[in-house]
Parts: structure tokens; sequence; C-alpha cells
């Protein structure tokens, strides 16, 4: 297909062009907008790009406007795509996956474990964890656990963990006693 | 009534435009093209700043504007498929004036779609087996401006400008 073929066989180019600020320097908000939504939205369905592709248009973006406050269309644009990439990876990563790439920062105040839930859906009541879930984070937080960096507050916070949790997760430890002891406590969900 | 009457109007108005068009592309040669131009731009604005945009419309501008690509185009196959000026354009001005064209569609993604409506023709032959790939690289598009031409074919109603691949042959 001619526009697929273009697209595909001229998508480094296209990269380099994009994150580049010299290049089409004069190219204003609204067409720049344009393009990326005909580029990854409107034509979804030809899946002209993959996920790392779409994600390496949007950091080309953020590199072009580095320096330069960016033209608020194309911005808004570009947070909306991350937000909803972020959220489809959230959706697939286990909770583990989610506390190896945030790292210790997952704990660094009550807030950001509640950040991890959300994530996860927990907060909003879409998803769902197990016991094991959670035991597994526990288990790579001890063994990763550094006690000389916990003393300059650069390793995980068990105490924030901890409270989050509470706070979080009671109706699930709730189901997963159900279910343990029924078989009946699945979550609809 | 009145509708149909306008609509008639605009139709007749739209053809002539549209014959006005082909007759100065015609006639454009190395003597002429300051003068021709000026008659161009006056029947046929360029009409790529968006805000002149609703103007035009009204005017039957953008069918004016898509008529005298179309023609550019034609007149400029020998250039561009062949490599070699054809008898309409000896000196290559088309050609030059054509790349000025579509450079500046290419710029405007918000536009983009006038260049899948030129290429929604079958009469010559040229826009029956069109080589996208060859065109862009005698009018020296980057990949940033390929690709937003590329898009636009997406939507082409011309099922072969969607589904042909780039192994298309040139016509000439």
């Amino acid at each position: 297909m001619i526009g697929v073929d273009t697209l595909a066989e001229n998508f480094m180019d296209v990269l380099e062009i994009l994150a580049d600020p010299s290049r089409h320097s004069k190219i204003e908000d609204e067409e720049l907008c344009s393009f990326l939504t005909q580029f990854l939205v409107k034509h979804k369905s030809y899946n002209i790009l993959n996920t790392s592709q779409e994600a390496a248009v949007c950091g080309a973006i953020k590199r072009r406007y580095h320096n330069t406050p960016p033209p608020p269309k194309t911005r808004d644009l570009v947070n909306k795509l991350d937000q909803q990439r972020t959220s489809e990876e959230d959706k697939k990563s286990s909770f583990l996956d989610l506390f190896r790439r945030a790292g210790w920062a997952a704990t660094a105040s009550v807030d950001s474990v509640k950040d991890m839930y959300r994530r996860k859906g927990v907060a909003n009541g879409t998803g769902t964890l197990t016991e094991a879930d959670i035991m597994t984070v526990i288990k790579f937080m001890s063994s990763t656990f550094s006690d000389f960096d916990a003393r300059q507050e650069q390793s995980w916070n068990a105490e924030n963990f901890g409270k989050a949790t509470a706070q979080l997760v009671t109706l699930a430890i709730a189901w997963l006693m159900l279910d343990a002891g029924t078989g009946l406590g699945r979550d609809p969900h | 009534m009145d509708a149909d009457r306008r609509k008639q109007n605009d139709l007749s108005r739209a053809n002539i435009v549209r014959a006005q068009v082909i007759f100065l592309c015609s006639t454009l040669n190395d003597e002429n093209w300051e003068d021709k131009l000026l008659e161009l731009k006056k029947v046929c604005p360029s009409s790529m700043r968006s805000a002149e945009l609703p103007q035009l419309e009204e005017e039957s501008g953008v069918e004016a504007y898509i008529t005298k690509i179309r023609k550019f185009i034609e007149i400029s196959a020998p250039r561009i498929f062949q490599g070699k000026n054809g008898p309409q354009d000896p000196t290559g001005l088309i050609f030059r004036l054509l790349s000025e064209e579509i450079k500046a569609i290419a710029n405007k993604p918000t536009l983009s779609y006038r260049f899948r409506d030129a290429l929604n023709a079958e009469q010559p032959v040229v826009f029956k087996i069109f080589d996208f790939e060859r065109f862009c690289e005698q009018i020296g598009l980057d990949g940033l401006e390929k690709s937003v031409l590329a898009l636009s074919l997406l939507e082409s109603p011309k099922s072969d400008l969607q589904q042909k691949g780039i192994s298309i042959r040139s016509p000439y």
C-alpha cells in the first residue's frame, strides 16, 4: 500500500526531522498537531506504527521542544498519547513490574505508593490484586533493600508502602479471604 | 428552485474557472510567464494560508486549485517520470511551479487532502498509474513532507492509490 509503505520507509527520517528544531522550524502548532493526529491517531487502523514507534514519535517531539516551550495543541496531544500508552502498558504489566520500573521513588511517599495501586486500577475499583501480587513486591523490596541507601532516603520505604497498602487493599484482602474459604470470592470484574 | 439554480450557477462558474486554469497553464511560456502567472493567481490563488480557505471555498477556489495541480502534473509528467522536459514545458517552468505548490501542500497537513483530491482522477494515464515514490523524489521532498502526502493518500477513494505497492511502474 503506497501510503503505508512510504510511511514505514521514511519513519527514521521523520523521527530525525521531528527531533531537530532547526528543521521545519516554522511549522505551526496546528499543522504539527494535525500531522501527529493523522500519523498516530486517525489512521491507527492501518497499523503504521507499533507502540514503541509511537513512543519514539512523542519522544522526538519532546526533544524538539527541549529548550523552548512546546506549542499548546502539540503539547496536549503528546501528553494525552503518553498517558494513554502508559495506562495501556500498566494494564499489561504486573504489580511487581511497576515497582521494578519506578524504583525506590515508588515508595518515596504514601501518595506515590497509592499512585502505583491506582495504576493497577485498585484505587478506582477497576483492577484487582491478589495477596501473591503484593507479597511478590514485598519480597522484591526485601531482596533489593539497602540499609545504607535507606539512611540517605534512597531505598524502599516500607512504612509508606505499609500505610498505603493498609488504606487501599482492605477490600481486596477481604475478597482473597473469601476466595480462600469458599471459592466464591472472585471479583466480578 | 433557488437552491437548484444557485447550484447550477456554481457548477457553471467552476467549469469556467477550470477552463481558464487549463488554458493559462497550457499557454505559459518563458516570454509570458510573469503575466500568465499573475492571471493564474487571480483565477486560482495559491490558497495555502488556512485563513483564506473559507472565502476560497465559497468561490470554488479549491476545485480550481486542484485543477491547476492536475494540469501541472500532467504537463510535468515527462520530466518527473522520464527525466526530460516535455513539449508543453520545454524549460521546466511548470515543473518548478508544481514543485513549489507540492512543497507548500506537504508543509500543511491540514490541507494535504488537496493532494489526494488532485490525484483522484483516471485521465490522463499519469493519474491512472501514479508512481508516488518517484514523484516525491523528483519534487525533492524530505521524509516528513513525503509522510504528510502519504497520510493523505490513505483516505483516497481510488483503491489503486491505496493498494498498489511502491513497485508501480511509471507510465512513461
